[in-house]
């Protein structure tokens, strides 16, 4: 699940990898409209967010994720516990 | 969306590098690099550094440059294209000689620059092979010609990592013609071409990646193998570089006795047991001494700095055993009881270095914390609590890369060997004041009860340089002396804001030769508190606990042992004198200069009987 301060550090990444004001980040933010968001910042901003959250995505969805809606979904998916079984250790945020 | 400058990232390039330190991630390398580029001081050294690769290297740059910035530097990274490494360094006009270069790295990945050599080995002859690795490296070394011959760069070569797997399975590292070899060979060629000529480095990527494997995803999707890790160290090896060529390598280690050289306290525990050895725990000092002992051969000066009889740590240097350094091996010391920054400053002037040059090591936090604040321009190494580091806590100090052997630096210990008179610098005492200030220092003083017994026996038992009459007292008879009339036995704690250093000092009174003397019977500290005003803290409460009881003067001698010449003048110093027909001690006239307690001290506790009765007398 993505609580507020999660969102709030992924928001910071986008910042500080884009170049934003991370309180003009929504879910309209994307590769579309963030001027630095090209292929190389892209897998910048991925590698970030697994090194902040301590997740790992897929190939599949490294090139999915070229917006703050998606990403924030997929790691929200990433950090929630299975139900009734202990979660992963990569799918787990670390407090 | 228009790019907006974000209000968390700080404003000057000292507080940027502080914010990446403080949480050393991707996005903020990223965003700190380009923050630098618009607020580094313009009078900080600008360095250019080309990197001709043939795979993503970024964001190296980001990181490169932040490490700069942390070593003084304003570094400017420029990458060249995918595959034009050749092209630009063979050709008079390309980027990458318009861009005058400072230095340039060369990062070229070995399954890039020769894919079937590195992917499909097995489908190659012998000779076949040979041919791909010999091309490989005379390309390499083709383009560190060109770029010698129209530049006087420094030149970093990146190595090559080793296959990720082992194409012949079992046998890959028994075969000397597995591609495992080939690729170490060819490392070797590269450190071969390196060795040739002062300006060219090797970075060993191939231990980095050994350590820290690449990322296998992105580097099949984008080309783009290095992990945060891998930056790291990456961008560390380029800061070092950057700072040996500018001549910024550190020259002498200084290095404590006590807990550094060998374990325990050589003016307590003696030479048999103190602990250096070939077994645990002792063989981890041999460890440390044998790190220094290299770092010597590399051309740096050893020195000492340690709170001691310059006779006991002498007398470990000639005759213990299992010593790895000789004195031979030290160009300067200072065994004394001085504080440690005037030392230091005594040894740089012997060793006409500045104190910039000085890594200073110790396992005593009081000891680093008092040189790092006053000393800001020596580099303090702190030795770590597991005796398993201390070989590598000297071993990967990175500060000394550029330095050689020189004629001068052989001149400079025979100067100190034929020196016979020292200057020691003068610490400036109210520098001192505030150090001790900042520390926050309390002391407790408390009449003997059941709990401290035991431990103020202990104290009188181990404690022999600080200890004024070397008295030695069981529990049983601390007890029973207690009882007497007119005996007092005292003990002082003390702590700061490193924490408790426990019960550390005792002071005992006793009637003296008439009805209105005290004699001080035994008085000690423990050499874990020395230096720091302690004692005066408990000749303080002495003579208050003395008043109290109704003494009218105090009596203190000092009995001579090997061990306790450091307070040999203990009572001298402390305003008592002698007295006339008295030559076996000093004496201190109580209620009108009774000594005091230094004004560093935070807080200072005595018996509640002896405030009581020092008000009522």
């Amino acid at each position: 699940m993505m609580g507020d301060a999660e969102e709030l550090s992924l928001k910071q990444i986008l910042a500080e990898v884009f170049e934003l004001d991370p309180s003009t980040i929504d879910n309209t933010t994307s590769i579309e409209n963030v001027e630095l968001w090209d292929s190389l910042q892209h897998f910048s901003m991925i590698v970030s967010v697994e090194q902040e959250f301590g997740v790992r995505f897929s190939e599949d969805e490294m090139g999915e994720l070229v917006s703050y809606e998606r990403l924030r979904s997929a790691l929200a998916a990433k950090l929630k516990p299975t139900n009734g079984s202990p979660a992963k250790p990569d799918g787990q945020r670390v407090s | 969306m228009p790019a907006q400058v974000n209000v968390a990232i700080p404003g000057d390039a000292e507080s940027l590098v502080a914010w990446v330190v403080d949480k050393p991630t991707l996005s903020r390398y990223l965003a700190a690099a380009r923050r630098l580029r618009m607020v580094t001081p313009p009078d900080w050294p600008r360095i250019r550094v080309a990197v001709l690769r043939n795979f993503t290297v970024e964001p190296l740059d980001a990181y490169a440059s932040v490490k700069g910035a942390a070593a003084g530097f304003a570094v400017d990274v420029r990458i060249g294209g995918y595959d034009t490494s050749m092209r630009d360094s063979l050709t008079a006009g390309s980027w990458l000689f318009e861009y005058q270069p400072d230095v340039v790295v060369i990062a070229l990945s070995l399954e890039n620059l020769a894919p079937t050599l590195f992917n499909r080995y097995l489908t190659l002859s012998r000779s076949q092979a040979s041919e791909a690795a010999e091309q490989t490296v005379s390309s390499i070394r083709r383009i560190v010609a060109a770029i010698n011959e129209r530049t006087t760069a420094t030149i970093a070569i990146h190595n090559f990592a080793l296959p990720r797997n082992a194409p012949e399975g079992l046998a890959e590292a028994t075969s000397m013609t597995s591609l495992t070899s080939r690729v170490r060979a060819l490392n070797q060629e590269l450190g071969a071409i390196a060795s040739g000529m002062g300006n060219v480095f090797i970075v060993d990527f191939e231990r980095i990646a050994e350590r820290s494997p690449i990322d296998a995803r992105n580097w099949l999707a984008a080309r783009a193998p290095f992990t945060p890790a891998i930056l790291e160290q990456l961008s560390d090896v380029y800061a070092r570089i950057l700072k040996a060529r500018a001549g910024r390598s550190r020259k002498v280690l200084v290095l404590d006795c006590d807990g550094t050289l060998w374990g325990g306290v050589i003016g307590e525990d003696h030479i048999g047991g103190i602990r250096l050895g070939d077994s645990y725990p002792g063989i981890a000092y041999v460890g440390l001494q044998e790190a220094a002992l290299n770092l010597s051969k590399r051309g740096v000066l050893l020195a000492l700095c340690s709170a001691n009889n310059e006779a006991d740590v002498d007398e470990v240097f000639d005759h213990h055993p299992s010593m790895v350094l000789r004195k031979s091996d030290i160009s300067a010391k200072r065994v004394n009881w001085t504080n440690k920054a005037t030392n230091l400053r005594a040894i740089a002037s012997d060793l006409n270095v500045g104190l910039d040059s000085l890594v200073f090591v110790d396992d005593d936090p009081h000891q680093c914390e008092m040189v790092r604040s006053l000393l800001p321009m020596v580099l303090v190494v702190q030795l770590p609590a597991e005796l398993s580091e201390l070989r590598a806590a000297i071993e990967s100090l990175d500060c000394f890369d550029a330095v050689g052997v020189t004629d001068e630096d052989r001149r400079r210990v025979e100067l100190y060997r034929n020196e016979q008179a020292r200057q020691a610098a003068q610490e400036s005492a109210s520098t001192l004041d505030e150090y001790y200030r900042s520390l926050g220092m309390t002391a407790e003083v408390r009449r003997i009860d059941h709990i401290s017994a035991t431990r103020i026996a202990q104290l009188t038992q181990k404690t022999n340089q600080f200890n004024l009459t070397t008295r030695r007292y069981t529990t049983e008879e601390l007890t029973q002396l207690a009882r007497k009339p007119g005996v007092e036995i005292l003990s002082i704690r003390v702590s700061d804001r490193f924490g408790d250093a426990g019960l550390v000092g005792v002071a005992i009174v006793v009637r003296g030769a008439d009805a209105g003397e005290a004699e001080i019977d035994t008085f000690l500290l423990s050499c874990r508190v020395l230096g720091r005003g302690v004692e005066d803290v408990l000749l303080h409460a002495t003579a208050i606990q003395a008043e109290a009881l109704g003494y009218r003067r105090l009596h203190g001698t000092y009995a001579a042992t090997a061990r306790n010449q450091a307070v040999s003048t203990f009572y001298p110093d402390h305003g008592f004198s002698r007295q006339p027909g008295d030559d076996s001690g000093w004496s201190l006239m109580l209620g009108d200069s009774d000594p005091s307690v230094p004004a560093w001290f935070a807080s200072v506790e005595l018996p509640t009987n002896a405030q009581a009765g020092a008000a009522a007398g």
